[in-house]
């Protein structure tokens, strides 16, 4: 048997399938056992070796178009096993997010490196949202050309852009009360988010990216970014097995099973991958760079200690001037008032906050000693990389405010705790506590 | 002579040859090759690159299943037809037979069988 020649071929063609180990081997075997009979025939009919082997590698044409096509029919065949789909309930996030998609394509020309990005953004998007997004992914001060295509009339038009703290200016500054478009977007996206998936998940060893990508962009119709770095391991690291009726989890913790459990298998690369919510796109990225700064109004949560004149407890958020009414209710039903990242966009929150670091340097100064113990019992509940253990994540408390430095993960958490703690605090509110 | 049938010629009509062989009994992809060669008195001749995405289409699609087998001495993938399969096999057989009558319909009348086979290199 000619094996070497066929197994160099084979060998060749497995390498261009992105494709589970399993179906490679499978593509591979069935060949060979085709190339093997075709041989043995050619031989019989008395053709010499070298003829036979020819011929039958002949038959089966170049390996890179072979496998194209092979793996073309595989990845159907994944995608129609992916998600069984349904409606999605109520659509409404659909109201926003559906009409008109905006491809981006990124080319970034600083490093001369190939990098594209697709976008997919919804047609009330100010694509400058994406380029804010992008530019956080790839540095300030590059220069970028960007490609927009109109779904509704498929035509192309570019734009130069550039990334980072240079880019254009971010859209016009709203008034304070009126939440900003992008708050709105950001709001409605994370909503999405949170609601219950409608559709049975059934994942058998997909490349992740091709999992993300039938389920964000095909299915949930969400604008998507991938950090560059992480694009390589997403189309190789496989998913583990998830098998999920529908209905019994949210999108949100469907993508992080996804990209968690895909993680922790062995030398995939994705490693602290996660996904957060940026202006309103999809980004999936690693831990560290998704580390965002929030603030948490916490003035009705202090029991006691000194508050700012004019500042009863529950008033912190209408003195923030973000919109929200005011009062409890308004403050707990939603997400943190403000938001920026550390990194570039503080002028772009359109609040300044005194920078300040970790627990240990900053002092309250108008609260009392409840929120100090505040932040310790957020500490010493909430699992965080909290730089009183030495890690990165921050939290400090100025002018019954808190700032927090920390992963989405942490802040929901956070979020919650700070709900629980209202909750109860609520009766002792409207019932002064009695000393029984 | 015939020329061997061209690509386009064969393209749409290659999975109802491939369903049409299954249709009779189990095969594995060589056998296939080498049936329709047969079938065809060497007319059709689907190259290997050409077969197996057919066949893996075919699978995905429903219309054949396949299974592994070793009694032959070498790991074998074998073919043959699901329910769906047979079913659409049925009427594009069907339809096939309406497609032909047609084509012999409209050909009829011109008296082609008569004219001379084009000589090599004389157009």
């Amino acid at each position: 048997m000619p094996e070497q020649e066929f197994e160099l071929y084979l060998s060749a063609l497995a390498k261009r399938l992105r494709l589970s180990s399993k179906q490679k081997t499978e593509i591979a075997t069935e060949l060979r056992d085709q190339l093997e009979s075709r041989f043995q025939s050619l031989i019989d009919a008395g053709l010499s070796r070298e003829e036979a082997i020819r011929k039958a590698l002949e038959d089966c044409g170049d390996g890179t178009v072979l496998a194209r096509e092979l793996a073309g029919v595989q990845r159907i065949v994944r995608r129609r096993r992916l998600v069984r789909i349904g409606l999605v309930g109520a659509g409404i996030a659909a109201l926003v997010l559906l009409a008109v998609r905006w491809e981006l394509a990124v080319l970034e020309r600083a490093d001369r490196q190939l990098a594209s990005s697709t976008v997919d953004l919804p047609a009330q998007a100010d694509p400058s949202y994406a380029w804010a997004a992008l530019s956080r992914m790839r540095g300030s001060g590059n220069r970028a050309m960007v490609l927009i295509q109109d779904a509704g009339t498929g035509q192309i038009r570019t734009e130069p852009v550039l990334l980072g703290e240079d880019a254009a200016p971010a859209p016009a500054a709203q008034p304070a009360v009126q939440p900003t478009p992008a708050e709105t977007l950001q709001r409605a996206v994370e909503d999405r988010l949170d609601q219950i998936w409608d559709k049975d998940v059934e994942l058998v060893d997909v490349p992740v990216a091709d999992a993300l990508m039938s389920i964000v962009r095909d299915e949930a119709k969400l604008p998507l970014v991938v950090r560059r770095s992480l694009v390589r391991q997403m189309t190789t690291a496989l998913t583990v097995t998830l098998l999920l009726p529908k209905g019994s989890v949210s999108l949100r913790t469907l993508l992080e099973l996804l990209l968690e459990k895909a993680g922790r298998e062995d030398d995939t690369g994705l490693e602290g991958a996660t996904i957060v919510v940026q202006d309103g796109v999809l980004v999936v990225t690693d831990v560290e760079s998704a580390k965002r700064v929030e603030v948490y109004p916490i003035g009705h949560l202090l029991i006691s200690g000194p508050i700012a004149a004019g500042m009863g407890p529950g008033s912190m958020a209408g003195g923030l001037g973000s919109g929200m009414s005011g009062g409890m209710d308004g403050m707990l039903g939603g997400p943190p008032s403000v938001s920026f990242t550390p990194a570039s966009s503080d002028s772009r929150a359109g609040v300044a906050l005194p920078a300040t670091e970790g627990t240990s340097r900053s002092r309250p100064i108008y609260a009392g000693p409840d929120a100090v113990g505040l932040v310790r019992a957020i500490v010493a509940n909430i699992e965080g990389d909290w730089q009183t253990e030495g890690g990165s994540d921050s939290i400090s408390e100025v002018n019954g405010l808190l700032v927090v430095r920390a992963d989405t993960k942490t802040h929901r958490r956070l979020q919650e705790l700070l709900r629980k703690l209202a909750a109860a605090r609520q009766p002792a509110t409207a019932f002064p506590p009695t000393p029984q | 002579m015939t020329e061997r049938f061209g690509p386009d010629l064969l393209r749409g009509s290659l999975d109802l040859m491939v369903l049409s062989v299954l249709g009779k009994e189990r095969a594995y992809g060589y056998q296939i090759q080498q049936q329709l060669r047969e079938a065809s008195g060497d007319l059709v001749q689907a190259s290997a690159g050409t077969l197996y995405p057919v066949l893996h289409r075919l699978e995905a699609a429903g219309l054949i299943s396949s299974s592994w087998d070793e009694s032959s001495g070498r790991k074998r993938k074998w073919y043959e037809l699901t329910k769906s399969g047979k079913a659409r096999l049925q009427v594009q057989a069907r339809q096939w037979d309406e497609y032909v009558a047609v084509i012999q319909r409209l050909l009829a009348p011109l008296g082609l069988e008569k004219l001379p086979a084009p000589s090599p290199g004389g157009m």
